[in-house]
């Protein structure tokens, strides 16, 4: 399993200022492959989001390729692309991500019924009491705290099984023993073959990495 | 807020077919003033829309689900009782054309049926509400 | 995906905007299915009181009164009383242009057993009749004979029973079907039977004729049939001006007057219409314009989850053809029961003729009713749909994160 951005970019045009645009990625070629965990720190503003929002297929790069086991992803139509995501990439957002119509028990097997899929309860099951979770299986998202609605986000992802993970700050909300728990929980999928790619300020992250990355200004060093 | 709605549109409804019933669809009115076929049916249906008001507000006044229960049951009966009023327990003008005929009966029964149905939503909500209780 | 999984759970857990999408429908649906079963029942008791009429002509006593009462006895069945001398009806026979003509004697009841108000009773020659007879063969295929009579489907009888008018027994050989219009509360006789009812009136002090006389001496109108080829009106003129203390009026203008009434029921249904589905449609696309920021973060986890533009417009549309259709049936259902149960009330404030369409043309109303407000709904929907399946996951994520 691969994922790898070449040159990927990503401007933003303005009305006002001085350019006509900005650089929130300057152009940037990384590998993630299967069995590793990457985590990528930096400041606020440095691009970080906007990047892992390329690699996942979500936000087409304003130049570069995006490749996920030699498919150019946004060379794909939507349905396509769509469909590649649910199954393959796994996204924990940097916000509040969950459907407020649904049971947290429903989120967290939404993307594998997505497509007529059988859902996973049994997984789903296990992540929820790995995650501390499970006695709000029934409960609402708008009941939820917000480390908790991050742990279901987490679940969510890990029980769909995708062979890439992109996690945007997922220990953000939670105290020390929720964050060992989902940094245990992310470097055990990427022991289990699939790439792995945190986002984090934490420092906690880099002991669970295999490769640090540091972004600034749009530029990976 | 939710537990009253059933409350409220209850007390609407017997307000409308207490008052309604002596005013807008009463029985009809002969010009000597003498009773019409359908002066009984107009009095039991103003009879029973009083009944179904006192039960309804006391649905607001007391708050146990179990009272509630009971009290909504009541109207449910009083309500089935009040759609065979007209016509059936109670004789009304035989010509079709007759107000009693052309608009008291048929409004009756319409609002008898709507009484009916809030006071089996108002058994189902509060059966909801001492389940959830529960759990 | 079972697609409507999350949809029913979108529209059971936002019970308010469920319930605002449901009424709108509900009123564009109402609004559709009730103008149409109005105007239909108008224009079927029109077509209905034109057959009934059969004649070209009808003559009536000169009194101003009597026309108006005439037409009021057709539209809504209001007791008429008015005579003029028999020999007016050999005079209308012997008019150039008359092919046929035949005499009806009108007499108003005391309160008859069936019924708590007084019955219009119309005598008719069974030998001479084209008005009535066609319409009582269709229940009674042997001449009515003296002391029998044909009700109105309204008359409170049945047949077989005793009718007592004027403490005499008539017996009810036949029930008419209904026409819409004030014949259905109207009981027929032959001349002597109304004959004998009028001395029976009498004996108890209740004057029906103008001049007194013998009883078989009075008519009440004269329905006249024209010869084929000639002109009703001018054949109208000569009867005005042959038959004296009479007025002849031609049914096709009684018939104008009531289809201009008609025409203008139905304009003032189609405009208010209109201005339901114009207010309705207005606040659907506000509603729907309200749903886009609301749910916006939502249908973002969606696309973030892998669901396809094409699947998430989907997923919305069949949202909103469900609340349509839930509130068109709603909209039908409480149209029915506004209509059906109060047919005689609108038909007696209209003041013309109403027939109700019949059972399965009132169900191909409401599946009518219920298609366009479901096609509404969904096209109202649909510019929703577009612009919600192409929401930024990663921006509408972040913010507010």
């Amino acid at each position: 399993m691969e994922l790898r951005a070449e040159s990927i970019s990503r401007r933003y045009f303005r009305k006002h200022g001085e350019a006509n645009f900005i650089e929130a990625v300057c152009p940037v070629s990384l590998c993630l492959e299967g069995g590793t965990l990457t985590v990528l720190k930096g400041k606020s503003g440095s691009g970080k989001t906007t990047l892992l929002n390329m690699l996942a297929g979500l936000l087409q790069p304003s130049d570069g390729t995006v490749f996920l086991d030699g498919t150019d992803l946004y060379a794909l139509d939507d349905k396509s692309l769509s469909r590649l995501r649910n199954e393959k990439i796994g996204v924990i957002p940097q916000g509040r991500s969950a459907v407020d119509t649904l049971t947290v028990f429903e989120n967290i097997l939404l993307p594998g019924i997505l497509y007529g899929g059988i859902p996973r309860t049994d997984d789903a099951e296990s992540w929820m009491e790995a995650l501390g979770i499970s006695g709000l299986r029934n409960a609402f998202p708008s009941e939820l705290s917000g480390g908790e609605l991050r742990r279901m986000a987490i679940a969510r992802t890990l029980t769909a099984e995708p062979a890439v993970i992109l996690a945007d700050e997922p220990t953000g909300d939670l105290d020390d023993e929720n964050t060992s728990v989902v940094l245990t929980a992310l470097e055990q999928a990427a022991r289990a073959g699939k790439a792995v790619l945190v986002v984090s300020h934490e420092t906690d992250a880099e002991r669970y990495a295999d490769r640090v990355l540091c972004m600034e200004n749009g530029i990976i060093r | 807020m939710k537990k009253n709605v059933f409350c409220g549109i209850l007390l609407v409804l017997a307000a409308v077919i207490a008052v309604g019933s002596f005013t807008v669809f009463g029985p009809c009115v002969h010009e000597d003033g003498s009773e019409a076929a359908c002066t009984a049916a107009g009095r039991a249906i103003l009879v029973d829309g009083c009944l179904i008001t006192v039960l309804a507000i006391l649905t607001f006044l007391l708050r146990t689900p179990s009272a509630r229960i009971i009290l909504f049951a009541a109207s449910l009966c009083l309500a089935a009782v009040g759609i065979l009023l007209p016509g059936t327990l109670f004789p009304v003008c035989r010509m079709d054309t007759m107000h009693c005929r052309a608009v008291m009966q048929p409004v009756a029964i319409i609002l008898f049926a709507a009484a009916a149905a809030v006071s089996a939503g108002g058994i189902l909500a509060e059966r909801s509400r001492v389940r959830r209780g529960k759990a | 995906m079972k697609c409507i999984s999350p949809v029913i759970r979108n529209l059971t857990r936002k019970p308010g905007r469920t319930t605002a999408l449901v009424l709108l429908t509900a009123f564009l649906a109402l609004s559709v299915f009730s103008g149409t079963v109005v105007v239909s029942s108008l224009r079927q008791g029109l077509g209905s009181m034109e057959n009934r009429l059969g004649a070209d002509i009808i003559v009536v006593p000169a009194e101003a009164e009597s026309k108006a009462s005439l037409k009021n006895l057709l539209l809504q069945g209001t007791i008429g009383t008015f005579y003029m001398d028999a020999s007016a009806l050999e005079k209308v026979r012997e008019t150039e242009g008359v092919e046929k003509a035949s005499a009806q004697v009108f007499l108003s009841s005391m309160k008859a057993d069936c019924c708590s108000v007084k019955v219009q009773v119309i005598g008719f020659e069974p030998e001479n009749d084209f008005v009535v007879q066609p319409w009582i063969s269709e229940s009674l295929n042997r001449p009515l004979e003296d002391m029998e009579v044909v009700v109105g489907c309204r008359v409170e009888t049945d047949v077989g029973n005793n009718f007592r008018i004027y403490d005499r027994n008539c017996k009810v050989v036949a029930k008419l079907a209904a026409t819409g219009t004030g014949l259905d509360t109207a009981v027929y006789c032959n001349m002597e039977t109304v004959h004998m009812l009028l001395q029976a009136a009498e004996e108890k002090g209740i004057t029906h004729k103008i001049d007194s006389g013998n009883d078989s001496d009075v008519v009440s109108a004269i329905y006249v049939k024209v010869l084929p080829g000639s002109d009703p009106g001018l054949v109208n003129n000569r009867l005005n001006g042959h038959v004296r203390k009479a007025t002849a009026i031609r049914t096709a203008g009684m018939m104008t007057e009531v289809a201009d009434s008609l025409s203008g029921v139905s304009k003032t249904v189609a405009v208010l219409i209109a201005a339901v589905w114009i207010l309705a449609l207005v606040i659907l696309l506000i509603v729907f314009g309200m749903m886009v920021n609301e749910r916006r973060r939502e249908l973002a986890v969606f696309r973030l989850l892998g669901m396809s533009r094409k699947m998430l417009s989907g997923m919305i549309l069949k949202e909103t053809a469900l609340c349509s259709f839930a509130g068109a049936l709603c909209g039908v259902t409480l149209g029915a029961v506004l209509i059906f149960p109060f047919t005689t009330l609108i038909e007696t404030s209209l003041k013309l003729p109403y027939l109700s369409p019949a059972p399965g043309t009132v169900i191909l109303y409401a599946v009518f009713a219920v298609t366009v407000t479901v096609l509404a709904g969904c096209m109202a929907g649909t510019r929703t749909a577009s612009r919600l399946s192409r929401v930024d996951p990663g921006t509408t994520l972040r913010e507010g994160a």
